[in-house]
């Protein structure tokens, strides 16, 4: 398959309640204009590329995607709750199962891929395709109350080993280390009872943290280390599922309303300028989305 | 409610918005902080900067630095080193400096993260 040399790849994959090809226009938006490694791969399947095809024009979508890669796939059930601020929760399909397989399916020689709900708003991330780096993730977070994450989000038990985000990945495709670490990834998702006992992590819902983070520690021999680098800034910015958006001034100027999560009638605003966010609530950003494909197209 | 007792509870939210503002510049301040050198990824640190500094002052040609991943990295260009580290690092505290001082002069919540609400 030819390759391009360097790129970010988005994945979206429609589920009827959260309009994931929103989201992924909304996430390249922010690579075309933050970024200089901003070449653009949306991977996704049919039922979403037509809705995407009916959101945006010929025009409109050509200046936000470079290349779209449409699958015919069958998503494994998996049934994720969300909550779309501290007083609504909804359960939904979550089209995760197949991440792994990522390694495989980008078009690039140094891919960066990141969730459609991460809202680049600056150009740190560059820096990592001009390292030698063949494997890069964040480890720590911070959120945009300046909290670090909840336990579970720290480790994958109390006692446990380190939880690696996989909400951004970097790697390069000619990597044996990054071959093996996806292959890993996707042995511990067919596994994922075992390790589920073995590492000792709770909940229903297959997470491709925990999958990466298993990952990363087995090839680590079973130990700490550092076989998966930490991505530019060290620190991932995130804004919880509780949190919502009261408005955005620009594609990466917003102010957030943030619940105490230990005492959820307390809140503050913060507003948060130039930085890459995780922002966890989708339904928040979706509402907003008018407004944001304004500045999008203005 | 007691107008005192009012005015101190809004000035509490004031300061809680205030202190999360100031971490939020600089977490941004941070983030750049790093620059890619050599392939590798460093931290513009004052004692980085003031280290390079000083190889430069002594006519060291070479020297191995410990990147931001643990790993040993040969730099052979130690001027042009210290003027990208340099540079990140005034930029970074240029910026944070001037939104510093913008919302230390805004003297209510609102003001604090540009709401007109």
């Amino acid at each position: 398959m030819y390759k391009f040399d360097k790129g970010v790849l988005l994945i979206a994959y429609n589920n009827g309640k959260i309009d994931y090809e929103k989201l992924a226009i909304i996430a390249a938006a922010n690579v075309k204009r933050y970024m200089k490694n901003n070449h653009v791969t949306l991977l996704t399947d049919l039922k979403t590329f037509n809705a995407l095809e009916l959101e945006l024009n010929p025009d409109q979508l050509s200046l936000v995607f470079d290349h779209i890669i449409v699958e015919d796939i069958q998503h494994e059930r998996n049934t994720r709750t969300h909550r779309d601020s501290p007083w609504n929760e909804f359960s939904t399909q979550f089209n995760n199962k197949n991440k792994h397989s990522i390694f495989q399916k980008s078009p690039y020689k140094q891919t960066l891929m990141i969730d459609v709900d991460y809202i680049v708003g600056n150009n740190s991330l560059d820096v990592i395709f001009d390292t030698d780096s063949e494997l890069a993730m964040y480890k720590s977070a911070v959120s945009v109350r300046n909290y670090k994450p909840r336990i579970w989000e720290q480790k994958l038990h109390p006692d446990g080993i380190d939880m690696w985000w996989s909400t951004v990945v970097y790697w390069r495709s000619d990597s044996e280390l990054a071959s093996l670490f996806f292959g890993i990834w996707e042995h511990v998702k067919e596994n994922y009872q075992y390790y589920k006992w073995l590492y000792k992590f709770p909940g229903v819902l297959f997470r491709t943290d925990y999958a990466a983070s298993i990952a990363a520690h087995i090839l680590n021999g079973h130990s700490k280390g550092n076989i998966v680098e930490e991505l530019p800034g060290k620190v991932m910015r995130f804004s919880e599922q509780i949190d919502d958006i009261v408005e955005f001034k620009q594609l990466n100027d917003y102010v957030i309303l943030c619940p105490d999560p230990k005492e959820l009638w307390k809140n503050i605003c913060s507003r948060v300028t130039n930085e890459n966010i995780h922002l966890m609530n989708k339904m928040a950003i979706l509402r907003h989305y008018h407004k944001i494909k304004e500045l999008i197209y203005e | 409610m007691d107008d005192k007792l009012k005015a101190a509870l809004e000035f509490s939210n004031y300061r809680l918005t205030l202190n999360n503002q100031k971490l939020n510049l600089k977490q941004r301040m941070n983030t750049m902080l790093t620059i890619g050198y050599s392939s590798s990824m460093f931290t513009a640190s004052l004692e980085l900067i003031n280290f390079v500094q000083h190889l430069v002052d002594r006519k060291v040609e070479q020297f191995v630095f410990i990147d931001d991943n643990d790993n040993p990295v040969l730099i052979t260009t130690l001027e042009d080193f210290h003027i990208r580290l340099f540079s990140a690092y005034t930029e970074a505290l240029s910026e944070y400096y001037n939104s510093y001082e913008k919302i230390k002069r805004q003297r209510d919540t609102k003001g604090l993260v540009g709401l007109n609400v």
